[in-house]
C-alpha cells in the first residue's frame, strides 16, 4: 500500500496531543497508511526539550509523541536540508520591508520544514501556525495584516517574493483541525452515535483553543454544512 | 537602544503615579518597535511595562504590607536606570525581576509567576502582529507551546481572514485519501 507522507511542523503536534486528540495520528496510519514526518528540530521542540528542560505541563504531549514515534507514525527524518532552509530563511525574512527595515517573520525551524518538504519533493504540509502558512498560501494578506498592526505602509521585494513563491511552488496544507475532519469523515468519532457531529465541533474549537490557528467563523459554517 | 533611559524614566514614573493606561501604551509601542528591531533592552522593558502594570492593577500588592516590597521593585528600577551603558543596565533586570517575584511570593495564586506571564505576553503578542511563531519563541525565550496555549485563548486567529477555506482544504485532504483508493 502507498504510503501518504505529510510533513509536520511543532504547532500541528502540539495541538493534536494537548487536545487529546493524537489517536487521530494512529488512525489515519493504520487506515491509510499516512506517515508523519518530522525534521530533527520538531523532535527537539515538541518531545526532547519539554521532556529534559523540566517543562512538567507538556511532558505529557512529549510522551505521548515519543510513543508515536516509536510506534514509527511519527518519522524524524534527518535528510540534509541545510541550503534549503537558508534559502527559505533569506527569502522570507528579506521580503517585507518597515521603513526601510526588513522584518524578521520566519525562523530556522520553519524554515527547515520547508526545506525538508522540498528536498523530500513533497507537498503536503500539517502546519498550525500562521505565519508561516500565510507566507506560503497568501504572502499579500499578510502584508495586510501587518500594515495594519504596524499602521505604516510595508514595502515588499518582489524579487524574493517571486523566488519563494517559485520555491514553495504546488505546497498544499492542512491544519490539525482538517485532519480531524478527515479522521471524521472516515468514522473515527462513529463510536459517539447520534452526537457525532457535536462532538466533531467540540473537537474543532479544542484545538482552536490549543493553539491551532482556525477561525470560529471557519468552524461554524463547516459544521453548518453536515448538519 | 539608544533612548533607553528616556523609555525607563517613563516606565518608573507611570508606576510610580499607578497610571496603568501609560504603562500599557509603553508597553504597545515598545512590542511595535520590537518586532521591526529586536534588541534585548526592548524585549525586557516591554516586559517590566507590561508585570509593572498588573501589579499596579491587582489591589493586593497595593496593602500596606506590601510597601517595603513594592519600594524594593522602585530600587531596583532606579539603579538600572542609573547604569553607566545598556550592558550594565541589562545587568540590573536580573534584580528587578526578583524583587518582582518577591512580591508574589507570600500569596502565589498562580503556577505562573508574574514575571513569565510578562514574558508570555510579549511573545504572543509579536505572534498575532505577524512574526511566526518559532521567532516569536526564540525572541522571548519562551516555549511554542506556552506561547501556542495562550494564542489559542485569544481572539488572534479570528482577525485576519485568510485566502483559503475550510472547505477548500478539506477537499484536499480528501484528495490524499482518494488518491490510495
Amino acid at each position: 500500500m502507498e504510503n501518504v507522507d505529510l510533513i509536520c511542523d511543532t504547532s500541528s503536534l502540539v495541538s493534536l496531543t494537548d487536545s487529546c486528540l493524537d489517536n487521530i495520528l494512529y488512525f489515519l496510519h493504520d487506515r491509510f497508511n499516512f506517515r508523519f514526518l518530522i525534521p530533527p528540530s520538531v523532535e527537539s521542540e515538541a518531545i526532547t526539550r519539554p521532556l529534559s528542560g523540566g517543562l512538567r505541563q507538556y511532558a505529557f504531549s512529549a510522551l505521548k509523541l515519543t510513543h508515536a514515534m516509536n510506534r514509527k507514525t511519527i518519522i524524524r527524518v534527518d535528510a540534509d536540508t541545510k541550503d534549503e532552509a537558508n534559502k527559505v530563511l533569506y527569502l522570507t525574512n528579506n521580503l517585507f520591508f518597515i521603513k526601510g527595515k526588513p522584518l524578521r517573520l520566519v525562523h530556522l525551524g520553519e524554515a527547515e520544514m520547508i526545506g525538508l518538504a522540498r528536498t523530500l519533493n513533497l507537498n503536503t504540509l500539517l502546519i498550525d501556525e500562521r505565519t508561516t502558512r500565510m507566507l506560503i498560501e497568501a504572502p499579500f494578506k499578510i502584508k495586510e495584516h501587518l500594515e495594519i498592526e504596524f499602521g505604516v505602509n510595508i514595502m515588499i521585494n518582489k524579487e524574493n517574493l517571486m523566488q519563494f513563491s517559485e520555491f514553495t511552488k504546488g505546497m498544499e496544507i492542512i491544519r490539525s483541525s482538517e485532519l480531524l475532519i478527515l479522521a471524521y469523515e472516515n468514522g473515527y468519532l462513529d463510536n459517539f452515535d447520534k452526537i457525532k457531529t457535536s462532538v466533531l465541533e467540540a473537537a474543532l474549537n479544542k484545538v482552536k483553543f490549543s493553539g491551532c490557528a482556525i477561525r470560529f467563523d471557519e468552524i461554524q459554517e463547516f459544521i453548518k454544512q453536515i448538519k | 537602544m539608544d533612548n533607553w533611559k528616556e523609555v525607563a524614566s517613563s516606565i518608573m514614573n507611570a508606576f510610580d503615579k499607578y497610571n496603568q493606561k501609560k504603562l500599557r501604551k509603553i508597553n504597545d509601542d515598545l512590542l511595535k518597535q520590537a518586532v521591526v528591531s529586536f534588541t534585548k533592552m526592548l524585549y525586557q522593558l516591554a516586559v517590566l511595562s507590561y508585570v509593572l502594570s498588573k501589579i499596579i492593577s491587582k489591589p493586593r500588592f497595593l496593602k500596606k504590607e506590601n510597601e517595603v516590597k513594592m519600594l524594593e521593585i522602585e530600587k531596583a528600577i532606579q539603579a538600572m536606570i542609573q547604569a553607566e551603558n545598556e550592558e550594565g543596565a541589562l545587568n540590573k533586570f536580573n534584580d528587578i525581576f526578583e524583587a518582582i517575584k518577591s512580591l508574589e511570593k507570600d500569596d502565589p495564586r498562580f503556577l505562573i509567576d508574574l514575571v513569565s506571564k510578562g514574558r508570555l505576553k510579549v511573545a504572543a503578542t509579536a505572534y498575532a502582529q505577524g512574526v511566526s511563531l518559532g521567532v516569536a519563541s526564540e525572541m522571548t525565550s519562551m516555549d511554542k507551546q506556552e506561547i501556542m496555549d495562550y494564542a489559542g485563548k485569544t481572539m488572534m486567529f479570528d482577525r485576519v481572514k485568510e485566502e483559503k477555506t475550510i472547505q477548500d482544504r478539506v477537499i484536499f485532504a480528501r484528495k490524499l485519501i482518494r488518491k490510495k483508493g
